[in-house]
């Protein structure tokens, strides 16, 4: 008899000898994890009904995440440190991390929370007692508390997941992360924390402009990184690492690049429920993601172009275009609203187009340099910074309206949340929706209230589109 | 006392104050509170300083909905509406607003007002983790600082001026701690409200007639009869204590308790440092009020104020800590789920946690509980 978790971990894209071999780990995992037969026939159910499983390459995609977190559970009776990075991760650290570690030892390295998002949210529906164990250890509901750091929180509590030899926290763009990185401290057991600190303190209107001593410091915080991770673990990050490691992951790189340029196609050929899936592959976890994550990326790249060849689109051709800050990460009913309503979505915002890089300053450290080029990306640098990219990236996708999708409980989102509307209305003349909602999180908002405000803005377009 | 009653008349006419000061052609330069701008260069620029730290009145947080999501500190979601809606007199008449950047709380403060109004808003940065490059850093911003009041002004910002306004602001922290002493004592010396009062006139009325009244306050603490306190001995401290948000004291002072410290960073001036007067006084000004004083919540480790804190609770021998903090700040939420224990493990003292947005419905619960944490610590 096949074991319970059979039919869908090969919906999911695991082949039999896969199965057959890992079962040891597969099955010592999901009991850590509290995965049960009811909860593999209700996946499997999720999985059929949102998940475009007629591709391969989505099918595969969904078992990376599987397989990431089936090895972030079992890492440490494994044998190997874990090394924890919050999100969003600072450009290659991970992978710098994990190339430099490499000599010394085996290492799990990777975002946790983002690997349970894929996971227990998008596969499992069964992130609820993990949220509610977060709220309750210090993270409490109605707070505006992010549920990404809930589910951090409630998984490491249940203890689904081991504590790490080292944390590192996001101090560079976000308040409430490290501020949960110290509380998880304190709660779970003393592991260190680094702290990599920048100041977004430039004024509106400054972008692409900035201070020189902004890159000095964050750049001398990157360079403590650096120093720290040499004296905690003996992983030496220097220049040639730092660039050598973005070869491990440049076929993922270069695959998820092919995708972004095909979905751009009209009609759009893939659903954003589907894509959602691909976006955080790089930044979520340094193993599986990377290494089998560019051959799923590569299959479905294949997929969708045949999809494209034959002008099969998931909305009809000429819909109206919008460009959306970001899919959920737990919820694909949100995710499907877009298609359901008639809007094609080519882009996200996390897609952009590189950044017109002006003539790089002969920065002595690799820490300032990398924090220089973060200037240049906008989010690090600033609100405005955050707006203009995102101005680059309406005029990059030719898209006809704006979807202001923000994670409400994101202080670097939220703050500038209602400048984002008039400022795209005025300088881009493009219509803007505003949408309060959580990325992580599917209690906090009403699918069936955001769908009506969707279909509001999808009939104004189409009207829009039609008079034009 | 005499004294009070002199500075309390001043910060009710502080704005008369200012207007006069104006018509001079002195520069007004507001700042946002939170111990990181220091008052001395605009000082010693000739300008006056005044903070921006009203606060406590709801109908301000309602006209900030416009331009601001509801998932923002209430101060700062306060300030938005009172400088936007035009309602706020001391908003209207500054030349220029400095907002230190502390967090996102203050981020949507500055970018809004950059957006939504013709203000002279000047950023600028105070890291979240001490060391030298972090204090660098800072020292950086206040120099820009500096240059922006030189050119605001026409005055150069020279070593001796910055000296001597250094020296009074010393002077004015000196006496506050003096003041504060008072209030280890077994006695009720002065009260938690006029001791809040006098940390917010100095960061309105004009210095030097400040300073004189507290120097005569003190005369009169050291002569005036003082009697037994009644009632348990508390500690209270969070986030923001603004001018005009008294009702956590007053319900407090009304259940019976005796609020013998405070620790704010938004609201109590850190008035535990001095400048050094033997250094360059830029560089004098960066160490003590970014690496001398205690580091506020959102500080990455925050443990510097915890540990003060429990500090504060020996010296100052409290029965009980209430941790007051306005809606979504975030920092100082967190802390207050795992301080509890900390505090209970060293002092063996118990905590109460409150939250306001400013609404007056919370008023009744607030209450309820401040009541029955008194009775609580009684017994």
């Amino acid at each position: 008899m096949a074991p319970y978790y059979s039919e869908l971990l090969k919906l999911c894209g695991f082949e039999e000898e896969e199965i057959t071999g890992q079962q040891h780990r597969i099955e010592s995992a999901f009991k850590k994890l509290d995965l049960g037969p009811k909860d593999m026939e209700k996946a499997a159910g999720r999985v059929k009904k949102y998940f475009d499983i007629e591709l391969r390459g989505v099918r595969k995609i969904l078992g990376v995440w599987i397989k990431e977190l089936i090895d972030l559970v079992l890492a440490r009776e494994e044998g190997k440190k874990l090394i924890y990075y919050g999100y969003p991760p600072f450009q290659y650290t991970g992978l710098a991390i994990k190339a430099a570690a490499a000599a010394q030892g085996e290492f799990w390295i990777g975002c946790p929370e983002m690997i349970f998002c894929q996971t227990f949210g998008q596969i499992f529906n069964k992130l609820i007692p993990i949220l509610e164990e977060g709220e309750a250890q210090g993270l409490p509901p109605g707070h505006a508390m992010c549920s990404l750091l809930q589910i951090k929180n409630g998984a490491l509590s249940k203890k689904m997941i081991p504590t790490p030899d080292l944390s590192i926290a996001t101090s560079y763009f976000c308040d409430m992360g490290p501020k949960a990185d110290e509380l998880m401290q304190h709660r779970y057991g003393g592991y260190p924390v680094l702290y990599v600190d920048s100041c977004l303190d430039s004024p509106w209107g400054e972008w692409p402009d900035f201070d020189q001593e902004r890159v000095h410091y964050f750049g001398k915080q990157l360079n403590g990184l650096f120093r720290s991770l040499k004296d905690l673990l003996g992983i030496e990050i220097d220049n040639d690492v730092w660039y050598g490691a973005r070869n491990l992951a440049a076929p993922l790189f270069m695959a998820t690049n092919n995708l972004a340029m095909l979905l751009a196609s009209d009609p759009v050929p893939l659903d954003i429920a589907d894509s959602e899936l691909v976006i955080n592959l790089p930044a979520a976890g340094m193993g599986v993601a990377i290494e089998e994550g560019a051959e799923a990326v590569e299959i479905l790249v294949e997929e969708v172009k045949k999809r494209v060849e034959e002008g099969f689109g998931v909305v009809p051709r000429n819909a109206p275009r919008v460009l959306l800050t970001f899919q959920s990460l737990v919820d694909p009913v949100f995710n499907r609203l877009f298609s359901e309503v008639g809007l094609a979505v080519p882009s996200i915002y996390v897609l952009l187009p590189p950044p017109n890089k002006p003539k790089s300053l002969p920065y002595p450290t690799l820490g300032e340099k990398r924090a220089e080029v973060a200037m240049f990306g906008g989010m690090y640098h600033s609100s405005y910074g955050l707006i203009k990219r995102m101005q680059e990236c309406i005029a990059f996708t030719q898209v006809d309206g704006v979807v202001y999708n923000y994670h409400y409980s994101c202080r670097p989102l939220t703050c500038n949340s209602k400048l984002v509307k008039p400022f795209i209305e005025r300088e881009s003349k493009l219509p803007t929706l505003l949408l309060d909602m959580d990325y992580y999180d599917d209690r906090n908002y009403s699918a069936a209230a955001l769908r009506t405000r969707l279909e509001a803005f999808a009939e104004m377009l189409k009207a829009k589109k039609a008079t034009a | 006392m005499e004294a009070l009653d002199h500075i309390r008349s001043r910060l009710a006419s502080g704005l008369t104050g200012l207007n006069q000061e104006k018509k001079k052609g002195k520069k007004i330069i507001g700042y946002i509170p939170g111990g990181y701008f220091p008052e001395e260069l605009v000082i010693a620029a000739g300008a006056v300083p005044v903070c921006m730290i009203r606060g406590g009145d709801h109908s301000a947080v309602e006209a900030s909905i416009a331009y601001v999501d509801r998932w923002i500190d209430t101060f700062y979601r306060a300030q938005i509406g009172s400088c936007i809606s035009g309602e706020d007199p001391y908003y209207r008449m500054l030349d220029a607003l400095f907002v230190p950047i502390t967090d996102a709380n203050s981020r949507a403060l500055s970018d809004t007002l950059m957006y939504h109004t013709d203000m002279d808003i000047f950023p600028f940065g105070i890291p979240h983790t001490k060391s030298e490059d972090g204090c660098r850093y800072y020292l950086h911003g206040l120099t820009k600082v500096k240059d922006k009041l030189e050119q605001m002004t026409g005055t150069e910002i020279t070593g001796e001026r910055l000296a001597d306004a250094i020296a009074v602001c010393n002077r004015e922290r000196e006496l506050l701690r003096e003041i504060c002493r008072f209030r280890k004592s077994p006695d009720m010396a002065l009260s938690a409200q006029d001791f809040v009062m006098l940390n917010h006139a100095s960061m309105i009325v004009d210095k030097a007639e400040f300073i004189q009244n507290l120097e005569d306050l003190v005369r009169e603490l050291q002569e005036i009869e003082t009697a037994a306190m009644k009632g348990p001995r508390i500690l209270l401290t969070g986030s923001t204590l603004a001018m005009g948000d008294y009702k956590i004291i007053e319900l407090i002072e009304s259940c019976g308790g005796n609020v013998v410290i405070e620790e704010f960073a938004e609201g109590i001036i850190p008035y535990w440092i001095t400048v050094k007067t033997d250094a360059d006084p830029m560089g004098a000004l960066a160490d003590a009020y970014f690496t001398d004083r205690v580091a506020p919540a959102w500080f990455r480790p925050g443990d510097e104020r915890l540990e003060n804190l429990i500090q504060l609770a020996g010296d100052f021998s409290v029965d009980g800590v209430i941790w007051y903090q306005l809606m979504y700040r975030e920092s100082y939420k967190m802390q207050s789920f795992y301080f509890p224990e900390m505090l209970r493990k060293e002092t063996g003292l118990s905590m109460l946690t409150l939250e306001s947005d400013y609404d007056p419905a919370e008023t009744g619960q607030m209450s309820t509980r401040i009541e029955t944490y008194i009775e609580s610590i009684r017994r």
